[in-house]
């Protein structure tokens, strides 16, 4: 295997082990005597070094090979865990993350200063205070094989249970790499050999594949298109059944569990609370829901930054918490729940609650909207003004939280993947964001529909409705349009209008949005509206004709006209056309902006 | 061309006396650690010409700095300040190669002339 391979496996392993490692670190520090938390660590640690040392890391290695004997003594009880020594172990375990990350982007990471600290921390732990001049190779080495040797025998236990069962429920195909072999007692299993369920597959190949049966995809679209006009439909129904498939096949291995990115909050929630002085119980459900790894990917630092806040501001301290008769412990819940094509990530706290008086006074304050306008809403609206640019609800700013990043933010990455966020909150007793989020970002459902004679899509996760007006009822106000609907008043615009500017220049003119409007002249003509649903707000997008709903598999733009305007992607039908999609979010902004305003 | 210094001391008041006392003698002062993991990590780093070296530090003993670096095989001469005036220190410190070692309370003067004798 090339060098460059393997380096890849150390790291997904290594970064796998240092996840498990902060989890397990938050365990124990909740309870120094867990002897089940002390052994996955110590075996855990053991495997890290022995792998980066086998891959020429020395750093890790090296910090590793002293945490290992740390917790060599602490598995044999020659030593107790005391809170003091705890965080710096903590510490210890970062380096090791630090480092590993360092060997990912060859970066190198300070570590001599925290290997020295290791061995102080080992020597005070003894409680021997000496100076040994020289510390031979010889003896660490020979520790390293009395080590080895309890290892290998209590893993040869558990690996026989483990494997009689598997041995005897399937036979594995013979091919890979024996990984077992060295957990084997050579005289008694000689004739055993067992493989590895799992291969470990880089994203980038992912990818790549998926890419591929996107355009088969579309190929199989376009030939069964063709096929269907000259009559033979039938001979192409196995080929859509097999390409469906594959591709569903494919979006499938692309997914993860929730777990793989709930689970390191474990480490947050810890850290967060502790600066904080809180007292914060973290609550996963629904960690083996699956998403699309990339998807999970870009909403994972808005999570962060949900979770911190929930800690920071939604969780009161434990005094108050008393005072009020709650649980001293605050509770976080991270919960993922499936959708059909969705997945739902409910961020949850049982604190504080938001005051939606205080955000009306905030809103006036920052100017987002009138007195009267913030008075007329709803509370539930008026708490949706947190998503707003340049909104912060927080008074003062804290190490943890206030770091500039607004829940603006979380929201942009949110729509980036097509997804809504939505909060709810009842004032004393918590809050909980929810984010929907689509499980695949390969294929999503669409609308089709055609302008100028060019077909575009829209992903069906904005749109709301279809309706068609007359003329007459669609109002000019100010520069921009609107109509009701169900009872409310939505913004419309002929998406015509937008497209068919030459430039920028021309976009910017005030009466730009009237002008397929003024051109139609009957009162009583019809006219086609899709209502999207875009940050909260619905627009409804005058369209010339509607095709048909279909799943559509979006592509990037790719040079020179990446940037385009009001454009996320394109897809082929099957008719060979090229479809744009449109960018929801960027026309809602465009629209909103303070020339066109009309709400 | 200046001297290089690191200076080591968990205490901000000792960290600028010590400062100004080399500045005021020519020294360039590259860096100042307030722990041992800190000064370990600079040093390595920077390897500096003197290193000024507090014994007793919130995550370990000058002589641990000490030794950790003499394994790294610098060279820099390192010159040991702490209010601990026992021999016994001394003595370690000076089996593992301290350069030099000052107690305190000292005099800039005291401090440049011991540094003047090592470097």
């Amino acid at each position: 295997m090339k060098e460059e391979e393997l380096k890849q496996i150390f790291l997904a392993e290594a970064q796998d082990s240092f996840e498990q490692l902060n989890r397990l670190f938050t365990q124990l520090e909740k309870n120094h005597a867990d002897r089940e938390a002390t052994e996955a660590i110590f075996r855990i640690i053991h495997t890290l070094k022995g792998n980066a040392a086998a891959m020429g890391f020395e750093d890790v290695a090296s910090v590793g090979h002293l945490l290992e004997d740390i917790f060599s003594e602490i598995r044999k009880g020659n030593i107790t865990l005391t809170s003091m020594v705890f965080n710096d172990l903590f510490k210890a375990i970062d380096k090791l993350g630090e480092m590993i990350e360092g060997v990912k982007v060859d970066k190198k990471v300070p570590y001599k200063g925290m290997r020295a600290k290791l061995k102080v921390i080992l020597r005070n732990l003894k409680g021997e205070i000496e100076y040994e001049h020289t510390q031979g190779g010889e003896s660490s080495e020979k520790k390293d094989k009395e080590i080895e040797a309890t290892l290998q025998k209590q893993l040869e236990e558990e690996l026989t249970e483990s494997q009689k069962e598997t041995l005897a429920s399937e036979q594995p195909v013979p091919i890979g790499i024996p990984l077992a072999d060295e957990f084997m007692d050579e005289e008694e299993k000689k004739s055993k050999i067992t493989f590895s369920d799992f291969v470990q597959v880089p994203v980038s190949k992912l990818d790549t594949l998926l890419n591929l049966v996107g355009e088969l995809a579309i190929e199989k679209d376009r030939i069964i298109a063709q096929g269907a006009s000259v009559g033979v439909t039938n001979e192409y129904t196995r080929l859509y059944r097999i390409t469906s498939d594959l591709q569903y096949s494919v979006m499938g291995v692309r997914l993860v569990q929730v777990g793989a990115l709930f689970h390191k909050f474990h480490r947050i929630v810890r850290d967060v609370a502790s600066i904080e002085n809180k007292k914060v119980n973290l609550d996963l459900q629904g960690t083996e829901i699956e998403i699309d790894r990339n998807v999970l990917q870009i909403i994972s630092d808005s999570m962060i930054h949900l979770v911190r806040n929930a800690v920071s501001h939604g969780i009161e301290g434990p005094e108050e918490r008393r005072k009020k008769g709650k649980k001293e412990q605050g509770t976080i819940q991270l919960r993922a729940t499936s959708d059909k094509e969705y997945v739902i990530i409910e961020v949850n706290d049982d604190g504080y609650g938001i005051d939606a008086n205080k955000i009306r006074k905030k809103v006036v304050e920052k100017n987002l909207a009138t007195p009267e306008a913030i008075a007329s809403l709803s509370d539930d609206d008026v708490v949706k003004f947190i998503f707003e640019p340049g909104f912060s609800s927080v008074d003062n700013v804290t190490s943890v939280s206030g770091r500039g990043v607004g829940m603006d933010v979380v929201k942009k990455a949110v729509d980036a993947v097509g997804g809504k966020i939505n909060i709810k909150t009842v004032l004393g007793q918590g809050t909980t964001f929810s984010l929907s989020l689509p499980s695949s970002m390969a294929v999503k459902s669409a609308l089709l529909f055609i302008i100028n004679n060019t077909e575009y899509a829209i992903p069906l996760s904005f749109t709301e409705a279809v309706i068609s007006v007359k003329k007459s009822s669609i109002h000019k106000v100010g520069s921009g349009l609107v109509t009701s609907h169900l009872d409310d008043t939505i913004t419309v615009m002929f998406l015509r209008d937008i497209f068919d500017c030459k430039d920028n220049e021309e976009l910017q003119n005030p009466q730009l949005l009237h002008r397929s409007f003024d051109q139609i002249e009957d009162p009583e003509a019809k006219i086609n509206i899709v209502v999207v649903s875009v940050d909260n707000k619905m627009i409804g997008f005058v369209v010339d004709r509607l095709l048909q709903q279909k799943e559509i598999i979006e592509k990037p733009l790719g040079k020179p006209v990446e940037n385009a305007r009001f454009i996320s992607g394109a897809t082929i039908l099957g008719n060979g056309n090229v479809c744009l999609v449109l960018d929801a979010n960027d026309i809602s902004e465009f629209l909103f902006k303070p020339t066109f305003a009309t709400v | 061309m200046a001297k290089k210094v690191l200076i080591v001391d968990d205490s901000l008041y000792m960290r600028s006396i010590i400062k100004d006392a080399l500045e005021e003698a020519g020294f360039e002062v590259i860096g100042q650690a307030s722990n041992g993991e800190e000064a370990i990590d600079l040093a390595l780093d920077s390897e500096p010409d003197l290193i000024t070296l507090d014994n007793i530090l919130p995550d370990m003993l000058g002589l641990d700095i000490l030794k950790t670096l003499k394994e790294e095989d610098l060279t820099s001469k390192i010159i040991m300040i702490s209010a601990v005036g026992q021999q016994a220190v001394i003595d370690e410190g000076m089996n593992l190669g301290l350069d030099s070692y000052l107690v305190k309370p000292f005099t800039p003067e005291q401090l440049t002339e011991a540094i003047g004798q090592i470097i």
